[in-house]
């Protein structure tokens, strides 16, 4: 039974060795709105835009950008802010119970964006309101500040306008 | 043929008490062998093979252990499992309500947002650009300068995230801005507001929070979790580790942005050196762990990046803003 631990534990060593190997091809799209340029700068024609969780294998990087291969065999340049050596978290969907499990699903790209459109103060914070006697005040407040729309577009122009991450010099 | 694929996948991974254990050890196995691994060879120089092989007998001691049901090591390997299991998913939208209704307590505490539709868009602004490279970009995110002189920031789950103006006054620079939004920005990513209340007695049989978890015992149970959020997001802190995670997180995400991580720990700094003259109830530094310790894991993680200097700082954009902000 020990001789079967050792073997074990040999594996385990082989195997921890050789990741950094591997980890060094391998990254995962970890940004909203990341797009693949053809050429190492914010400015060129954009490819596709990437999801988040994409596996992507690095063919080569230049200042701060990389080569990269997708899965489904486009070829283009990323910026690295974009990329993570680690696959990204998933968000999650309903699953039935509040702290339920690790089998909750992971929730769709579509239901991810109907996620982030959500607008205005949902039913149940209303009751709750109501049963605190919260101010209009505070309502009126938290509505206008729900009501605050932010596209990926001008986050671009604002990124471009700093000239930060890929639109740095 | 999607929801058949979702069902094998959802049997193959399933994470029932039994499988919990089984699971864990699996995970923590590799995990344990590692660490016994690492700390024999840091010593490299002063073990000798006899001691490795002593490493490797006391790993197939502690596996044994393990399988058995009644040894203190399995005892508190369950212990850490049933933490792991309740640390777990909440759907967004329940989340959200939390968030949403810790938020009006926000309004409440620190007062109404500062009246000015361009620096709050700004503000906006910032906070998305580092929220889309976070631990977490896939939700919508909201940021708010509300009227109060204290120096705080803090977040509601879901990503309504808090600064006051009197923080806001302190900061000098667009990266520093970054920096402590990501840092809020990781705290919403990470779900440290809902793992320090995950115990309120309103989970219990709570399937999802909707019109009728609001009404009756349950309502009431909703109302005092928020009050327990408070108590903890307003007054006593977070637990110092998730601090200092976010403080990791919020380094890193602003360096993705291509912000200069290190505007962090100049605010950080800044803070440290008027916390004697400042209010300290309410604000960062009753609910934050010290400000020296914090700096200096800031600096340890800065090491990771030898270009920070050259990225974005812009405290001129910054400071067209700053002027705006109310006295």
């Amino acid at each position: 039974m020990k001789k079967c631990y050792f073997l074990v534990a040999k594996a385990a060593i082989l195997f921890f060795c050789a990741l950094p190997v591997f980890a060094g091809g391998v990254m995962w799209v970890a940004s909203d709105n990341a797009t693949l340029k053809s050429k190492p700068k914010a400015s060129s024609t954009t490819l596709s835009t990437l999801a988040v969780g994409a596996k992507v294998s690095v063919l080569e990087s230049s200042n701060r950008w990389y080569r990269i291969l997708t899965d489904s065999g486009k070829e283009g340049w990323i910026y690295r802010g974009k990329l993570s050596d680690a696959p990204p978290s998933k968000e999650t969907g309903d699953s039935g119970n509040l702290f339920s499990s690790m089998q909750s699903s992971s929730i769709s790209a579509d239901e991810a964006q109907t996620s982030r459109s959500i607008r205005g103060l949902s039913k149940e914070t209303e009751q709750y309101a109501q049963k605190r006697g919260t101010p209009e005040v505070y309502k009126k407040a938290l509505d206008q500040v729900l009501a605050i729309r932010i596209t990926d577009k001008e986050v671009d122009v604002f990124l471009k306008e700093g000239k930060i991450g890929e639109y740095a010099p | 043929m999607n929801m058949r694929r979702k069902d094998k996948i959802s049997r193959s991974f399933k994470w029932g008490p039994a499988m919990q254990k089984k699971n864990a050890i699996i995970f923590f196995m590799p995990l344990a062998y590692l660490i016994f691994v690492s700390a024999t060879f840091a010593d490299v120089d002063h073990q000798k093979s006899k001691a490795k092989d002593t490493a490797s007998l006391q790993f197939a001691g502690l596996l044994d252990k393990l399988l058995d049901p009644e040894s203190k090591e399995s005892k508190m390997l369950s212990g850490a499992v049933s933490v792991l299991g309740s640390t777990s998913e909440m759907d967004y939208k329940s989340e959200r309500t939390i968030g949403e209704s810790l938020a009006l307590e926000g309004f409440r505490r620190y007062g109404l947002p500062v009246k000015d539709k361009g620096l709050q868009e700004y503000v906006n602004l910032v906070g998305n650009a580092v929220a889309r490279n976070s631990d977490r970009p896939n939700i919508p995110y909201n940021f708010v300068v509300v009227e109060s002189p204290l120096q705080n920031a803090f977040s509601c789950p879901g990503g309504i995230i808090f600064i006051s103006s009197g923080l806001m006054k302190t900061i000098q620079s667009e990266d520093q801005l970054a920096g402590i939004l990501a840092h809020e920005v990781a705290h919403v990513g990470h779900k440290h507001a809902l793992k320090s209340i995950q115990r309120a007695q309103f989970f219990n049989g709570v399937g999802k929070i909707t019109a009728a978890t609001m009404e009756g015992k349950k309502g009431k149970e909703f109302e005092n979790m928020i009050g327990g959020l408070q108590d903890t997001l307003f007054d006593k802190g977070l637990d110092q580790n998730m601090e200092f995670e976010a403080d990791t997180s919020a380094m890193e995400t602003a360096y993705r942005t291509g912000y200069d991580p290190n505007g962090l720990i100049q605010v950080l700094t800044e803070l440290k050196r008027i916390q004697s003259q400042s209010t300290q109830k309410g604000s960062w530094f009753s609910t934050h762990p010290p400000l020296g310790e914090r700096i200096g894991n800031c600096h340890n993680q800065l090491r990771k990046y030898p270009d920070a200097k050259t990225l974005a700082h812009l405290p001129d954009r910054y400071n067209q803003y700053k002027k705006s902000i109310p006295n």
